[in-house]
């Protein structure tokens, strides 16, 4: 093959190739939409996450500029050398000072980014030593409790329960799970317990997620800066709904925290925790409908059927071993909001719901600690 | 292929009369593996092998120091601590590597009756450290340490179980090397077999002395302090 | 054992006596092509779990895979792939291919090799056999406990799949002692530690790794076998065990893991790149300086994958995980600097391991940011890390078996595989890699935690998750291809000849199929090229270019 042309075709290649490249990565960078997840993590709402997606845009320059360096070269090697006649390339066993080089550079530059990320380490997992408002969270196979006022003995006790220590807990019903609170501006000390198996607790938008685990109290602090409602969800494997163990965390001025702290407080003082069945709490009303469970999959029965025009009272023997359940049923309520059956039944008790009188049709019941139960209630 | 005048021919085809010994030291190709080679196996064995107890022992550590000062952890009116039985059994395991050391010591002199004897006799001391160790068990059950009794238990039985199998192990293995040596299988030349088994038998009986150190003398140790 | 014999015996007997031949030999070739076939076996069965897994996430809702079937699913296609298909694979290619490259007849322990073998199909089949005997393992393939005990799993899955690994993992120590025997006591005269392949030195580290890790692996499987068995507590906290302990075992083999996983890929590439570019690999001794590091540091990182724990000293564990790119990094610009000024001929097997090259580095970058304690707070247990392990895994580890496949094929059996399907296959796998795996770092960056089997349809996630899919369809595509290839290829003529791609090291040095016993004779080593050495004799060393004539083209 006549050598000069050879060249030339190769220099062509590799400026084709190279032009194809840019463009390419020009059009996603142009034509990529705007509501898809980008290269920035989710823009951090707390002081904390600030930090984290500052040393995330350090990592990720550097990342894209080694990036762009190495596979040029490959790109440039890989069409510039092509094998163009039978001759021997010059056999280059190394270079030392070319070695040297490239192991020396990125361990200095390791070693900085090292230190740049204990640095970020050091302000993100820093304790204040009296924070504003402490929240307790305790995760449990699918759901979660979060506690308010709760002991401070809570700080080393990995098994907790908010709902008999703390001045209020809410637990999650539904995929929605919890409404957890906290003040905006202020340090929120929260702590994590585990009731069952190993939890995170994650907020895509702090850029932080801590595990739950059973047996130790993990905690961290935040400042959430930015007031909103934020999703949160279980980031640990841990079961059969993992993927529908949510909360909201709802950040917003002490005033309002302040308003919604008293609101909570009062309608847990108003309501005390009603009996379970058979110990003296007012006797079933309208007609009873027995229902149990024994594991987190389903209720033992698949289908109900209750008479129309009359409250129903649930007399559920919560029989699985493990973990609590509860019965509602979806749109139950006059005003067309789900009846949630309280207070949950804890392992191995039983517990009469009342709810309140349906006209005849087709209902759905369902578990609101475990969305996956689900069940027809038939109403005649 | 070119340059055929480059190549070595190989040995592999074992002509008759070509002796490993002549290349002393060095390769042989194609050779079956040299006895080195066997007793190079036996050593990574063992090497797995501490691997394997490292993993137990750093489990051991770990819990033990979750659960201080409160060790070892075992229920209410349980009772643990080391017994005559115990020590007895640990002085026969120690003295049992030193047999069979006299016993390799024997054969590489060449003299088979003595190495049987030696064999034989370590097997006779593994088996009474079993039976030893089996009794302890009992009766540390019977006073209320059991596998699912507690995690001290737990650790307690899973890593002298650990022990127990490859002990039993041993003596299974060091039974068959007595066979082979009974029926003139080993000479002061050709006894890796016996070597490689050696090696073996000293490993347990380090795991052993490191297992009685961390239950009966560490154990107690802490629990005094308190 | 076979090597004794002294004329090699032709296939000429019948059917079922080959079989009988093939199921009871101890050549450690036949041995190798057993590991591999079984391996590709088990990538076809962990591949489909993979199709089911992505199909399920392509859209919101349950569609194909219930919760409980999606979580048996990925638990066993991660557990498959990493036990089942990558290591008996690599091991499969090191048995092959190490013994030819060091000179010997055969493996150190040959009736042990033949035992490590044969453990892997029994224990694959009694991990599958979980799915009939009511579920398989549902934890993950890391079985996090208390999630794995007997109170949250409740069916013998998990029992199964601790006995399978138990046997695959005594498979694995039997196979690293029999390599490191094998590499220490038989390599040929003339072929010293420094003049060994690097596919050799990988393979030596590798075996190093899994005897100090498999075992302790082991001792936590136990002790997860006795808790969930035997009323044992030593990972229940609330009988005084402890749950992160379980975290700790695993990861202290769980990440070796990942250079087992590895670093024979390496040494693939290492084979394929010099001989495609027709040059010495650069930094022959820095390569192996960064083998041996990467191996010692590898036994200190295990606990960045519990920074999120609160359990572990984070700095210490940064610190070596940063570091741990160093010796990464050296090895990525040695293989660039041995492409240039190169000749580079671009056989399926250099597209393979060009595409290694440009897609292990998106993985080795994700390295970084994992290291960072602060990021990997925010990224650890989302996407991101499923798309960092499966850069690494896929676009390293199963792309530079793909390039092993291409590459030794000929030797193995005298046929090539069709260039232009394996062309045609590499660009498929190329763009389905980055289609499928790419856009997992954008969902993991956004929030999307891994191992769930729904996302809300509000999380504005389906359409990079779609990609996702379409994507790993088409690495669907590109395996059943290679499939095709492979089957075809076997019935094709045997047009191979003993060095088709006028290779360096000594596995080319003899016939195609080797006879049982290796090789008639060796030529003398006096580098780790000996082949090259032989065909360029005057070329050897530092000399100038010089023609290659006639050398070795079949």
């Amino acid at each position: 093959m006549n050598r000069a042309r050879g060249r030339t075709r190769r220099t062509l290649a590799i400026v084709v190739a190279a032009v194809v490249s840019v463009a390419a990565i020009a059009g996603l960078i142009v034509f990529y939409p705007a509501d898809w997840p980008g290269f920035a993590p989710p823009v951090p709402v707390t002081v904390q996450g600030q930090d984290t997606e500052w040393i995330y845009r350090v990592v990720f320059t550097i990342a894209a500029i080694i990036f762009l360096v190495v596979e040029g070269a490959i790109l440039f090697a890989v069409l510039r050398y092509r094998r163009t006649d039978d001759e021997l390339p010059v056999q280059t066993h190394g270079h030392l000072l070319a070695e040297a080089t490239w192991t020396i550079v990125p361990a200095i530059i390791v070693v900085a980014l090292f230190v740049l990320s204990i640095g970020i380490q050091n302000k993100v997992e820093a304790r204040s030593p009296n924070p504003d408002v402490t929240v307790d969270v305790v995760g449990f196979q699918w759901q979660w409790t979060v506690g308010y006022g709760c002991p401070a003995s809570y700080a080393t006790e990995p098994t907790v329960q908010p709902t008999e220590d703390c001045e209020f807990a809410l637990t999650g019903l539904g995929s929605e799970g919890p409404d957890m609170h906290v003040p905006v501006g202020q340090t929120v000390h929260i702590r994590l317990h585990a009731a069952d198996v190993i939890h995170a607790f994650y907020v895509p938008q702090f850029l932080y997620k801590k595990d739950v685990i059973p047996g130790r109290v993990n905690a961290f602090d935040v400042i959430v800066e930015q007031p909103g409602t934020y999703t949160g969800q279980c980031a640990e494997l841990c079961g059969l709904s993992h993927a529908e163990m949510f909360f909201t965390l709802t950040a917003e001025d002490r005033g309002a925290y302040d308003a919604w702290y008293a609101q909570q407080l009062e309608a847990a003082q108003a309501s005390p925790t009603p009996a379970p069945s058979g110990s003296g709490g007012p006797p079933p009303a309208g007609s009873v409908v027995d229902v149990s469970a024994s594991n987190a999959t389903a209720f033992d029965q698949a289908t109900l059927t209750a008479p129309a025009g009359t409250p129903i009272t649930f007399k559920f023997a919560n029989n699985d071993p493990a973990v609590t359940h509860n019965v509602s049923v979806r749109g139950a309520n006059p005003d067309g909001s789900d009846f949630i059956g309280l207070p949950l039944a804890n392992p191995g008790e039983t517990v009469d719901y009342v709810a309140p009188a349906l006209a005849a049709g087709t209902f759905t019941y369902y578990c609101s600690v475990h969305a996956n139960m689900t069940g027809t209630l038939t109403v005649q | 292929m070119t340059a055929s005048a480059d190549l070595v021919p190989t040995a592999q085809h074992g002509e008759p009369g070509h002796d490993a010994e002549v290349m002393k030291g060095g390769h042989v190709y194609g050779s079956k593996p040299s006895e080195n080679t066997a007793l190079l196996g036996m050593l990574l064995f063992i090497a797995s092998e501490i691997m394997f107890f490292s993993g137990l022992f750093a489990a051991y550590f770990d819990i033990r120091s979750r659960n201080m000062p409160n060790w070892p952890a075992i229920p209410e009116g349980a009772h643990f601590g080391v017994t005559p039985i115990i020590i007895a059994a640990t002085v026969i395991l120690i003295a049992s590597s030193f047999v069979i050391e006299w016993g390799v010591i024997r054969i590489r002199k060449g003299d088979r009756t003595g190495m049987n004897r030696a064999l034989a006799l370590t097997v006779l001391m593994g088996l009474t450290f079993l039976v030893f160790e089996a009794t302890d068990w009992f009766i540390l059950a019977s006073e209320g340490v059991t596998l699912s009794g507690s995690v001290f238990g737990s650790l307690y039985f899973t890593m002298t179980g650990f022990h127990f199998a490859h002990v039993l192990g041993g003596v299974i293995g060091i039974s068959v090397i007595l066979g082979r040596g009974a029926t003139g299988q080993f000479s002061a030349r050709h006894h890796t077999a016996v070597e490689a088994v050696s090696y073996y038998w000293h490993f347990v009986d380090v795991v052993w002395v490191l297992l009685f150190a961390t239950f009966y003398i560490l154990g107690p140790v802490s629990a005094v302090v308190e | 054992m076979a090597t004794t014999t002294l004329a090699p015996r032709t296939t000429t007997y019948g059917g079922r006596a080959r079989i009988y031949e093939w199921l009871t030999t101890t050549d450690h070739k036949k041995i190798g092509i057993m590991y591999i076939t079984t391996a590709y076996i088990f990538f076809l069965l962990a591949g489909v779990m993979a199709l089911g897994i992505r199909t399920e996430l392509a859209f919101p809702g349950t569609q194909l895979l219930d919760p409980d079937v999606y979580n048996q699913a990925f638990t066993m296609h991660g557990t498959t792939m990493i036990f089942f298909f990558v290591m008996p694979m690599l091991a499969g290619f090191a048995n092959y291919v190490v013994p030819l490259q060091i000179g010997a007849a055969d493996m150190a322990f040959p009736r042990i090799n033949a035992l490590s073998f044969w453990i892997i199909p029994f224990s694959g089949v009694l991990l599958f056999s979980s799915f009939l005997l009511g579920g398989a393992a549902n934890g993950g393939w890391t079985s996090y406990t208390p999630l794995s005990e007997a109170a949250y799993s409740t069916t013998n899955g998990q029992d199964l799949w601790i006995s399978a690994l138990l046997l695959n993992g005594v498979s694995s120590i039997m196979g690293a002692i029999n390599f490191l025997a094998t590499t220490f006591r038989l390599r040929a005269p003339g072929m010293t530690m420094l003049r060994l392949p690097i596919f050799t030195w990988t393979v030596l580290v590798t075996n190093v790794l899994l005897l100090f890790a498999v075992p302790v692996l082991a001792a936590g499987m136990l002790m997860l076998f006795i808790d969930r068995n035997y009323g044992g507590s030593f990972f229940n906290p609330a009988a005084g065990g402890d749950t992160v302990l379980w975290q700790h075992v695993f990861w202290f083999f769980g990440h070796p893991e990942v250079y087992i996983l590895i670093l024979p890929a390496f040494g693939v590439i290492s084979e394929v790149i010099p001989v495609f570019a027709r040059k010495p690999l650069f930094g022959y001794r820095a390569f192996v300086i960064a083998t041996v590091s990467i191996g010692v540091l590898g036994f200190g990182v295990w606990a960045h994958h519990m920074f999120t724990t609160g359990a572990v000293f984070l700095p210490f564990f940064s610190i070596t995980t940063f570091l741990i790119a160093v010796p990464t990094g050296v090895k990525m610009f040695n293989w660039i600097a041995t492409m240039w000024r190169g000749k580079i001929t671009f056989s399926t097997a250099m597209l393979f391991a060009v595409g290694f090259l440009v897609s292990f580095l998106i993985g080795g970058l994700d390295g970084a940011f994992s290291a960072s304690t602060p990021i990997d707070f925010a990224l650890q247990d989302t996407y991101w890390i499923v798309s960092h392990l499966h850069y690494v895994l896929f676009g390293g580890s199963a792309m530079a078996i793909m390039a092993a496949t291409y590459y030794w094929f000929p030797k193995m059996t005298g046929r090539f595989l069709d260039e232009r399907i394996g062309k045609v296959q590499f660009w498929i796998v190329l763009v389905a890699t980055q289609m499928t795996f790419f856009p997992m770092h954008l969902l993991g960056l956004s929030g999307m935690p891994r191992r769930i089997q729904d996302y809300a349809p509000n999380a504005g996630w389906q359409d990079l998750n779609i990609l996702a899919t379409a994507g790993s369809f088409g690495l669907g595509l590109g395996v059943a291809l290679m499939m095709w290839n492979i089957f075809a290829s076997l019935r094709g003529p045997k047009t191979a000849g003993d060095d088709p791609w006028d290779a360096n090291t000594l596995e080319w040095a003899t016939t195609s199929p080797p006879p049982s016993y290796n090789f008639d004779q060796l030529p003398e080593i006096r580098s780790e090229r000996p082949l090259f050495d032989l065909k360029h004799r005057a070329a050897a060393g530092h000399a100038p270019a010089i023609t290659a004539g006639d050398g070795g083209q079949a």
